[in-house]
């Protein structure tokens, strides 16, 4: 019997869609046909812009061009996350995408610097990150001589058509129509073929369901089911405007904390996207609206929009013939952009494990094992933030404070609070530095270090720390101005 | 203190109606004066549904215990013999594919693998012809017997293509006139409860209260004892049977030498299929189709085009169908309380293989046989019947669905819905299972009076192409010689078949000048 997997058919456009049409067209085109069926009619929901640093690796793999890239889709440089207010009010940390200090064998160099405060060397540990440093000094350049990790604000949209393009050169099909109904084998249960509304019938061996929230095949045809976090993660709604720039873009995404939400601010070269997360238990849409209105400043470009989500996963990511991308996979919280990522580094899995003569059941519980193990990280780090507050100010910080969180979450903050030390889970896509940056700048502070620290006598460590801080200072001395930058290597035509 | 059951008020008239009363009156000696009553309602104001029906060979015995003559039934009531059923365009939908199912049994079944012996030496016929005659003489237009054959007496397996207006016409006569049923032409106007919630009575318009001890309702889909009296739920089958409209015509032979078909042809179409009967005087034609997939415009060309195919355009441009619709389920149960529903009052589902008088039988049977002599005998009754009907329900529905999703058409949303595993029941699904490693078999179906025998899900499933994998040891079921001869037997005999009996037509044209 033929079970052999040449069909591929995407539905739903978007961000996820197309990302995924534009990898397999790039790397399994010669043996599959792709088509994306998306709906003109139906809008996307778009509003993910910013991306983490690993979406440059997805865009060496597809041969795309960095300048080229950022010119269309009005893209600039991030560094990293501001927080704040997240664990005081008026108190700010920036997790950055760099790497804080140096470290060594044993230790991580948080453990130097937790020394290094018992000695009175009085300095941020962000003082010791490079890309902390040239985002608060708004610089940024590419240079061959100090490597620099960083990723993109992007408009999604644009985005979207960039791949859209690159993809139908590939040979990807595109047919515009509403997907009716999913079609199935009763035998196997397999997605046979979508119906159109216009009747016309696509068939296909393999389906990918990009059709966001609905998740018209994962779920309404096969059934996968939905687990809800909204225990873990309370925010239900998001507020979404665009306005125009009033000072030069800045090299990292701002995340502020209200007293029922976070503001998230991303600047792109035409322009700023904001929008306030928020729980609808603690706040109605009007006073997310106008907090948010209070906290922007520029001219409206779009009228606000409410967009209405649920925090959780789909229970399986591939499921029969099936595997969902995007918001059909599940929503985690846009806090720390993995929304893109997430979809990026399903398409990296499902090309490594693509069922090119059949689909065993062996393969599809590989790809959820996976898939489950990246969830749950990215899940408890996104926690992470929302439980290690002090704010007390508001019903929602209360709750947030005060909240069961998973077991696996509370161990890693106990270590940490016991040890000073972190360990990464299987599938954790956040770095150790990431965890201590948030940890830190939120209040959580070691009892302990670890000892390897001592192997320095007080005069090593002021060198050290002195040394490390003023190269740093050095270089980020010498970057040009973020804009400046932006302005010679991707200047958009707006 | 428990009451004896000793008046049965039957309201509404048409074939369920009659069937039941005949049934129940034939058997309990309505002639004698310590014997049980039978009354039967019918409004002057409501007209039965009466489209031509088809039944099963089960009808001969009904008419026969009822003490129906044969040739009387047979002229009063238009009919003619019907051997089983023609599905036509059902498995690939391309160059009029067909396959038969025959009422006859194959000789030699169940102590042979007919299959094995098919599938290994004789698949270049189709498993029908191969293995029993009546295929070849359903093909040739030829009757299931000759005109020295007794009545009732079949040398084929045979029902009834039948008029049902004329057949309930011909029971009420019969009925009244020599089973001493009691006919009170009213019209119902409500229902009078007794104490512990039974029916007490019937108010009519004109003739007051008509008292009883068990009320069987046959007022067809209005359901007015069942349904509207004791609110028992009706649970739609829309999701796994998506017909539920029918368009019919009664198609005039071009002449009283025109050919009469002695099964009924199932052609399937785009959102549906359409049915095609033939009685003696006219043809009863009607497309059955889901409203879902098709509009009634749609659905009206769609015969139009069928009927041209036989009759010309311009007889066929002539033509106004009727339209009907239908819920296709039935009730959550039959039996409440001293009340039991039969026919459309219980439940409905498209034509397709005949069931509706067949399950008015079963039911007219069953009340009849367990008949209870006191009230508290008949709630231990009503539990049987209920089990009894519901299993009957799910078979029937079982069965008809079978034919969808052994297809292999994928034309239209109709035929690709019908694929949807949620339209399928657990039961079904593993039946199918199954039966890639095994032919279907009496392990299968283990009440007696199954509604469908297995034999009937064999000639279905290789008549539509379903292969079951050959067994790759031997076993003594499958290497009988028996199974060889029976196939032999078949061609041996095919010529004297065929020579021997006469065709549909000849033999109705005689009858009718018999009498």
């Amino acid at each position: 019997m033929n079970n052999k997997i040449q069909n591929v058919v995407i539905a739903g456009g978007g961000t996820a869609g197309w990302m995924a049409a534009a990898a397999f067209a790039k790397l399994l085109g010669k043996n599959i046909n792709i088509t994306l069926v998306e709906s003109d009619d139906i809008g996307t929901v778009g509003v993910g812009e910013a991306t983490i640093p690993p979406i440059k690796t997805f865009h060496k793999l597809l041969g795309i061009n960095e300048q080229e890239l950022m010119r269309a889709t009005h893209a600039t440089f991030k560094l990293g996350i501001s927080f704040e207010s997240w664990g005081q009010q008026a108190e700010d940390y920036i997790h950055s995408f760099g790497v804080t200090g140096k470290e060594c064998w044993a230790g991580e160099f948080h453990h130097f610097w937790l020394h290094g405060l018992r000695k009175g060397i009085k300095a941020d540990f962000g003082d010791y990150c490079y890309e902390l440093q040239a985002a608060k000094a708004q610089k940024f350049a590419l240079s061959n001589n100090i490597p620099i990790n960083y990723a993109y604000h992007l408009d999604a949209t644009l985005y979207a058509q960039y791949l859209q393009e690159f993809s139908k050169k590939l040979g990807v099909m595109r047919i515009e129509g509403k997907v009716q109904q999913v079609n199935k084998d009763f035998k196997t249960g397999n997605i046979t073929s979508l119906t159109l509304a216009s009747g016309q019938v696509i068939e296909g061996d393999f389906f990918i369901d990009c059709t966001g929230f609905q998740g018209l095949l994962i779920e309404q045809a096969l059934h996968t089911g939905f687990d809800d976090w909204s225990h873990w993660l309370p925010c239900n709604r998001a507020v979404a405007v665009q306005t125009t720039p009033t000072s030069t873009p800045l090299p990292y995404t701002r995340s502020i904390a209200h007293k029922n939400g976070w503001q998230w601010k991303i600047p792109l070269q035409n322009r700023v996207g904001n929008g306030l997360v928020f729980c609808s238990k603690y706040c109605t849409d009007e006073e997310a609206i106008n907090t948010l209105l209070e906290n922007i400043e520029g001219d409206l470009l779009t009228e606000p929009r409410v967009i209405r989500f649920n925090t959780g996963r789909r229970r399986k990511g591939w499921n029969k013939n099936c595997v969902a991308f995007g918001l059909s996979s599940g929503f985690i919280e846009p806090l720390e952009s993995t929304s893109i990522h997430l979809i990026m580094s399903g398409i990296i899995r499902l090309l490594r494990l693509f069922p090119f003569d059949g689909i065993y059941q062996s393969t599809i519980d590989e790809y959820n094992s996976k898939l489950d193990s990246e969830l749950n990280a990215v899940r408890d780090f996104i926690i992470l933030h929302y439980k290690a507050t002090h704010r007390e100010d508001s019903h929602f910080w209360q709750h947030c404070k005060n909240m069961e969180i998973p077991a696996s979450l509370a161990h890693k903050i106990q270590l940490f609070k016991d040890t000073g030390r972190v360990f990464l889970d299987d599938g954790d896509i956040f770095r150790v530095d990431s965890w201590t940056q948030v940890m830190l700048g939120q209040g959580i502070m070691p009892k302990q270090y670890h000892k390897i620290a001592d192997v320095m006598n007080d005069k090593e460590l002021e060198n050290f720390m002195a040394s490390l801080k003023q190269s740093i200072n050095s270089a980020v001395e010498k970057l040009p101005s973020h804009a400046d930058f932006l302005q010679q290597y991707c200047k958009s035509d707006y | 203190m428990d009451k004896p059951i000793k008046k049965i008020v039957i309201v509404g008239g048409g074939s369920a109606g009659w069937i039941t009363a005949g049934s129940i009156a034939a058997e309990h000696c309505v002639d004698s004066t310590s014997a049980i009553k039978v009354v039967l309602i019918e409004s002057p104001e409501v007209n039965s549904i009466g489209v031509g029906e088809g039944t099963w060979p089960s009808m001969r015995n009904t008419l026969e215990k009822i003490g129906i003559d044969e040739k009387t039934f047979l002229k009063q009531c238009d009919a003619s013999y019907k051997q089983g059923s023609k599905f036509i365009n059902w498995t690939t939908g391309k160059n009029d594919d067909y396959y038969y199912h025959p009422f006859m049994t194959p000789n030699g079944y169940g102590q042979v693998d007919l299959h094995a012996a098919w599938q290994a030496n004789h698949a270049q016929q189709s498993f029908a012809d191969a293995v029993n005659i009546q295929s070849h003489v359903c093909q040739a237009g030829l009757a299931p017997k000759q005109q020295a054959t007794p009545n009732y007496a079949a040398v084929t397996n045979y029902g009834y293509h039948l008029d049902a207006k004329k057949f309930a016409t011909l029971l009420q006569k019969h009925c009244t006139e020599k089973l001493n049923v009691q006919h009170i032409v009213d019209h119902m106007e409500g229902i009078i409860s007794a104490d512990n919630g039974d029916i007490a009575a019937i108010s009519t318009k004109t003739q007051g209260n008509v008292k009883g001890d068990l009320f069987i309702d046959c007022t067809g889909s209005a359901s007015l004892l069942l349904g509207q009296h004791f609110k028992v739920k009706f649970n739609t089958k829309k999701h796994i049977l998506f017909n539920d409209s029918a368009l019919a015509v009664q198609v005039p032979y071009s002449s009283n030498s025109a050919a009469i078909n002695s099964t009924t042809f199932s052609t399937a179409q785009d959102a549906g299929w359409i049915w095609d009967i033939g009685l003696q005087t006219r043809r009863g034609v009607g497309y059955t189709y889901s409203s879902q997939h098709t509009n009634d415009a749609e659905a009206e060309k769609n015969l139009k085009q069928y009927l041209v195919g036989s009759i010309g355009e311009e007889q066929a441009s002539l033509l106004k169908p009727r339209k009907l619709t239908f819920e296709p389920g039935y009730r959550e149960k039959f039996w409440h309380k001293n009340c039991v529903a039969v026919g459309m009052s219980a439940g409905f589902i498209e034509p397709l293989e005949a069931s509706a008088l067949a399950m008015i039988e079963l039911s007219a049977t069953m009340i009849t046989d367990e008949l209870p002599v006191t009230r508290n005998h008949m709630a231990i009754i009503a539990k049987r019947f209920n089990d009894r009907f519901e299993y009957r329900w799910q078979r029937i529905i079982d069965f008809l669905k079978l034919h969808y999703i052994l297809s292999q058409r994928r034309d239209s949303q109709y035929w690709r819905d019908n694929q949807q595993p949620e339209s399928i029941s657990d039961q079904l699904k593993t039946l199918v299972e199954l039966w890639q490693y095994q032919p279907p078999s009496r392990y299968d179906f283990i009440q007696n009076e199954e509604v469908f025998p297995s034999a009937s899900y064999q000639y279905v499933l290789y008549g539509m192409g379903f292969e079951t994998q050959k067994r790759p040891t031997l076993t003594k079921f499958q290497v009988d010689p028996l199974a060889e001869k029976v196939i032999a037997d078949v061609q041996n005999q095919k010529a004297q078949y065929l020579n021997g009996l006469p065709t549909n037509r000849t033999l109705l044209n005689q009858l009718k000048e018999m009498i």
